[in-house]
């Protein structure tokens, strides 16, 4: 993964989640973000983007997928599914 | 006692488990406030459950304490299940019918923390879910911390971001101390 443009990804994903999320809690007239909440939604967020990632990976590296052969890759790829169920779970939280 | 909208009685029910887990009284400010809306609940105003999130923005230690405790609630109504470990008699039909009237009740104490914590029997509340979510908030961002450590600076990035993160992921869940903050009230 290219390193600006995944940062750049990352960065406005986050801003997305957290504009969304303040419009949404004014309207429900709930408490607004605070730093940490932040701080947990970017880097969910970041792990989202791993687990992802890592599933990708698994799918379409070649050099990968003949090193791990096919149990190897089905946990790598069961590993990134719930890095990325992790990652949800935590970012609706917020919206809860 | 009029009935309680579902929204209604899951902040009621919410707060009431927030006092119990409290391990501080109020500041007298936020429990004069709180007594006033015992008042007001006793007298039926409609919009006293309202107020309840707003008072408990005014404690942080409250406010972390009712959020957690309403999405749990939350959860269980959507799944229709009860908590495995819950200690509170929250659902018990007997209970419904007299939250408003035991809200008020406790509202009026001088120590409603106490008097949560006695009327409701709760020494302890059931800790284990919200401890497993908070492990699985610090897996998260350890990982999420690496992500971004690593688009930083590579190997040693990953690695020192994923430490940072699940450090300040402990620190956030665990070994924060709980501060009293002056009362806006007051």
């Amino acid at each position: 993964m290219n390193q600006l443009p995944a940062l750049i990804s990352w960065g406005i994903s986050t801003l997305i989640l957290i504009l969304t999320n303040l419009y949404v809690r004014k309207r429900r007239r709930q408490n607004a973000l605070n730093f940490e909440d932040c701080v947990v939604l970017a880097t969910s967020t970041a792990g989202f983007f791993v687990g992802a990632k890592v599933i990708i990976q698994a799918f379409t590296d070649p050099i990968l997928l003949q090193r791990l052969e096919w149990d190897g890759a089905i946990a790598v790829v069961i590993g990134g599914a719930f890095t990325c169920y992790l990652a949800v779970r935590e970012i609706i939280k917020f919206f809860q | 006692m009029n009935t309680l909208k579902p929204s209604e009685e899951k902040t009621l029910q919410a707060f009431l488990v927030a006092l119990t887990q409290l391990d501080r009284p109020l500041s007298p400010g936020l429990q004069q406030t709180l007594h006033q809306l015992g008042n007001d609940l006793a007298a039926q105003h409609s919009d006293a459950i309202a107020q309840l999130p707003a008072i408990a923005s005014q404690d942080p230690a409250l406010n972390s304490l009712y959020e957690t405790a309403r999405l749990d609630l939350q959860k269980r109504y959507q799944s229709q299940e009860r908590a495995k470990g819950a200690a509170l008699p929250l659902d018990s039909p007997g209970f419904k019918l007299n939250l408003e009237n035991l809200a008020s009740q406790i509202f009026r104490e001088t120590d409603s923390v106490g008097a949560a914590q006695t009327f409701l029997n709760v020494q302890t509340l059931p800790t284990k879910t919200f401890q497993w979510e908070k492990v699985d908030r610090i897996l998260i961002m350890a990982a999420g911390g690496a992500f971004i450590g690593g688009l930083i600076a590579q190997i040693p990035g990953a690695i020192i971001g994923s430490l940072v993160a699940a450090l300040y992921g402990f620190y956030i869940g665990f070994a924060k101390p709980r501060q009293q903050t002056p009362d806006r009230n007051a």
